[in-house]
């Protein structure tokens, strides 16, 4: 499938668009991925995703869980889909052209973070602590506030935007 | 062949011949001396002496020729068949798997065997008193009795002394040992032997009176059974491990794969029929389509040969779970006191291997309950006119695409009414819905969680939790069980399994834009009717089907799915059942029936009702399947909700 983005091939396709500048030695080990949601960006660190994908099928999936869009086949493993939009309670958008499916693992299970889109990657020169509320989301979804060249970025935390 | 080769070959035998054994020993206490059983009897314990020396178990070697002995001596008739025979040789069978299973698991042996070596050794000993009369010349008489009891060990297993050995000083005056001897030697044999000693001026041999042998042999038994305490629980006894192939051995986790693989290469195949079926719309002269054409043909029929097989090498006989039945209704029965007849039916049925593994538990816990709740005391059935022994009957065979299993006894049944009251009792349906209810209903009640209708809670079976986890057991492997029963004369359960959970047949069904798969094994009719013809019943929709009136369920209504406008006057209906009970599920279009390769939806999702998998359709997108259970408690939950009582729902 030549639709599919390993990561590897994400990072060096990605490196072109945003050059990156020489950081601290402690830093140089954390890249963190930027994605889209409406006019916002969050990151996410690079070693927690496995894989992104292009928006495709997804079946709905019944009384589950209410961000959950459904679940899709990816290479022949059911991968559920969970919708950042839902999650964070946001609107539905109608432009889903260049939605992406960013897939991480999360206990052992591959799980797909459905996005608007996936912007570059990147390092942070700082991360501060998150607020209560970052940009009208529960901060308790953020692990901390990235610093970056092009503004702050909230960093997810795949823990608490994945359960309940 | 290497050794681990070997060993395989080895392990696959010794498995072969136990279950055998198991079962020979069994006839044997059914049947008494049968010089077929003895014989077949000797014939292993010979094949497993032979194979474990070759493999250099010399502890199996060592318990194998004692049996072997003992069987010998059968066979001569030289010793009868008694209870303890029967019981000493279960007890080798016990030791044999224990050693068996440490083989398997790290290729050594660590049970001792000493006792029961020691105990097949003593089997046909007869017992002896033998008094020893010293000659006056003898100068040291305390080290010479020490000089005769070494000698006699030789021959004999010595219970007894008189006076004891080392409490003797040398003056001491005394002039006659007596001893009590355990032994296979004849009487003249052994006195011969004794006169023969040194200082010895005479011994007498007397028959010891038998009836205090048990006392004096049982604290001699005790001993050694302390010597070696490891021996009181042989491993590989009760909960023994899940029975294996017999010839080749595949790691699980390969046949998992394969079996993967092969539902992928089925999925693929028919996204490239469909990808045909399209290029030939559009370029319908053109001949290199016919060569497609013919090209998936073959594939199509290869996958399902393929499958087929991959298929067949997950498949066990029923045989490899039934093996291990006869022990354990014996066992069960003595420690009831109950005489029961175990007949098994159907042992060459061929199932799914972890079907296998996982209707084991469900099974035992059917057969337990049987012998403790169903078959009476033999004082009562002989009262009631019935044979004292009672009999339970496990069958299985095929019937279509599905396994049925019965587990049947002929004892007291189960009481409806009983059941009610329990219930009621319990809290688990209220009193009034309660008197409305249909025996056939009433009995459904035993499924639930909670319900135990012994009043005690015996060892063996029942602590409330019986029957429902049973129940979900079986419908974890997309079974149904049920329930029939005839006071004062028995209760039969059925159980109904597919053949493989990996793949099924597959009705697909689309409720509005989304497509759905039923398992065609639950699919009793498709109709399609006017809609005029539904009716309102109480507010349920109902539908007269053949003149029986079917609820009907939009299933859209459940899931959530925003209703279409439709103009159509016709609907279609799938007629889904669950023993007896029907439910018809509108749907919008029906796609048709193929196979599909069952996948978990995972535990992040976690159990929905109603759903029991996916599985990848054809152009690679995802289809729920599923679950006639799930649906008919949907029903009744919604059922609850409307009419206002949702602590009635179940």
């Amino acid at each position: 499938m030549d639709d599919v983005l390993r990561p590897g091939q994400c990072i060096d396709g990605l490196r072109g668009l945003s050059p990156v500048k020489p950081m601290d030695d402690v830093l140089r080990q954390d890249q963190y991925i930027v994605i889209e949601l409406g006019m916002e960006k969050y990151a996410l660190k690079i070693s927690e995703v496995c894989e992104i994908i292009n928006m495709q099928k997804v079946t709905a999936v019944p009384n589950s869980k209410t961000f959950l869009e459904g679940v899709t086949n990816i290479r022949g493993k059911i991968v559920p889909i969970v919708s950042l939009r839902k999650r964070f309670q946001l609107e539905e958008t109608q432009d889903a052209h260049r939605a992406k499916i960013v897939v991480v693992n999360y206990r052992d299970e591959l799980i797909g973070i459905l996005v608007d889109g996936v912007n570059q990657v990147t390092r942070f020169s700082a991360i501060h602590p998150s607020a209560e509320v970052v940009s009208g989301v529960d901060g308790s979804y953020f692990q901390g506030i990235g610093q970056a060249e092009e503004g702050l970025i909230g960093i997810l935390n795949l823990e608490q935007v994945l359960a309940g | 062949m290497d050794r681990r080769d070997m060993m395989g070959v080895f392990l696959s035998e010794v498995e072969n011949q136990l279950q055998l054994l198991e079962r020979e020993i069994l006839n044997l206490e059914r049947q008494g001396e049968s010089p077929p059983v003895i014989q077949s009897l000797f014939r292993i314990a010979h094949t497993l002496k032979g194979s474990s020396a070759a493999m250099g178990f010399e502890d199996m070697k060592r318990l194998t020729h004692e049996m072997e002995n003992v069987l010998d001596k059968l066979r001569k008739q030289q010793m009868p068949v008694t209870p303890q025979v029967v019981n000493l040789l279960l007890q080798c069978l016990d030791h044999l798997h224990g050693l068996k299973k440490e083989i398997e698991q790290e290729g050594a042996t660590r049970t001792n065997v000493d006792a029961v070596v020691c105990q097949l050794r003593q089997l046909d000993n007869r017992l002896w008193r033998c008094k020893v009369r010293l000659s006056d010349r003898c100068e040291m008489k305390g080290a010479r009795a020490h000089v005769i009891l070494n000698r006699l060990k030789n021959w004999a297993s010595v219970l007894s002394i008189e006076p004891d050995p080392d409490s003797l000083t040398e003056e001491a005056a005394f002039q006659e040992i007596s001893f009590i001897l355990a032994t296979s030697l004849e009487p003249g044999t052994l006195q011969q032997q004794l006169r023969e000693l040194t200082d010895v001026e005479d011994a007498e041999v007397a028959p010891f009176a038998n009836d205090s042998a048990d006392d004096l042999a049982a604290p001699a038994a005790e001993a050694e059974r302390d010597a070696t305490p490891e021996n009181r629980n042989p491993p590989g006894n009760g909960k023994e491990g899940k029975k294996i192939g017999q010839t080749v051995r595949v790691d699980v986790d390969l046949l998992e794969s394969i079996m993967n693989l092969v539902g992928e290469l089925v999925i693929d195949q028919t996204r490239i029929v469909q990808v045909g079926n399209r290029l030939r719309d559009r370029y319908a002269a053109d001949e290199t389509l016919e060569d497609l054409e013919q090209i998936t043909n073959r594939f199509s029929r290869i996958i399902g040969e393929l499958q087929e097989s991959v298929m067949k090498t997950r498949m066990l006989p029923i045989e490899h779970l039934f093996s291990r039945f006869p022990r354990m209704v014996r066992d069960l029965s003595r420690t009831l006191n109950k005489d029961v007849h175990l007949v098994l039916e159907g042992k060459e049925t061929e199932l799914d291997r972890t079907v296998i593994e996982e209707i084991g538990d469900p099974l035992i816990h059917l057969i337990r309950n049987a012998i403790d709740h169903g078959i009476e005391a033999p004082e009562v059935r002989q009262r009631l006119g019935k044979p004292a022994r009672g009999t339970i009957r496990i069958t299985a065979s095929h019937q279509e695409n599905q396994v049925v299993l019965t587990v049947e006894d002929d004892g007291a049944g189960i009481d409806a009414q009983k059941v009610k009251e329990t219930a009621v009792a319990r809290q688990l349906i209220p009193a009034q819905n309660a008197d409305t209810m249909s025996e056939a209903e009433l009995l459904q009640l035993i499924f639930l969680p909670g319900f135990s209708t012994a009043s005690t809670v015996s060892e063996i079976s029942g602590r409330g939790v019986g029957m429902d986890i049973v129940r979900n057991h079986i419908e974890k492997l997309n079974g149904l069980i049920d329930v029939e029963t005839r006071l004062g004369q028995g209760t039969k359960f059925t159980i109904k399994l597919p053949l493989t959970l990996a793949i099924l047949r597959g009705l697909l069904i689309r409720l509005r834009d989304t497509i759905y798969a039923l398992p065609m094994s639950s699919v009793v009719e498709i109709v399609r009717i006017p809609k005029k013809d539904i009716r309102s019943i109480k507010g349920q929709a109902v539908v007269k089907i053949r003149d029986k009136v079917v609820p009907l369920i939009r299933l859209h209504d459940y899931f959530r799915i925003p209703a279409g406008k439709t103009n159509a006057r016709h609907v279609f209906i799938v007629v889904v059942g669950l023993a007896e009970k029907r439910l018809g599920l509108v749907v919008d279009e029906l796609i048709g029936n193929q196979e599909i390769v069952v996948k978990s939806i995972g535990s992040y999702i976690g159990k929905i009702e109603g759903v029991s998998g996916a599985t990848i359709l054809g152009d690679g997108s995802v289809a729920l399947i599923l679950d006639v259970t799930g649906l008919f408690r949907l029903a009744d939950h919604f059922k609850a909700i409307e009419s206002g009582n949702l602590d009635d729902a179940v």
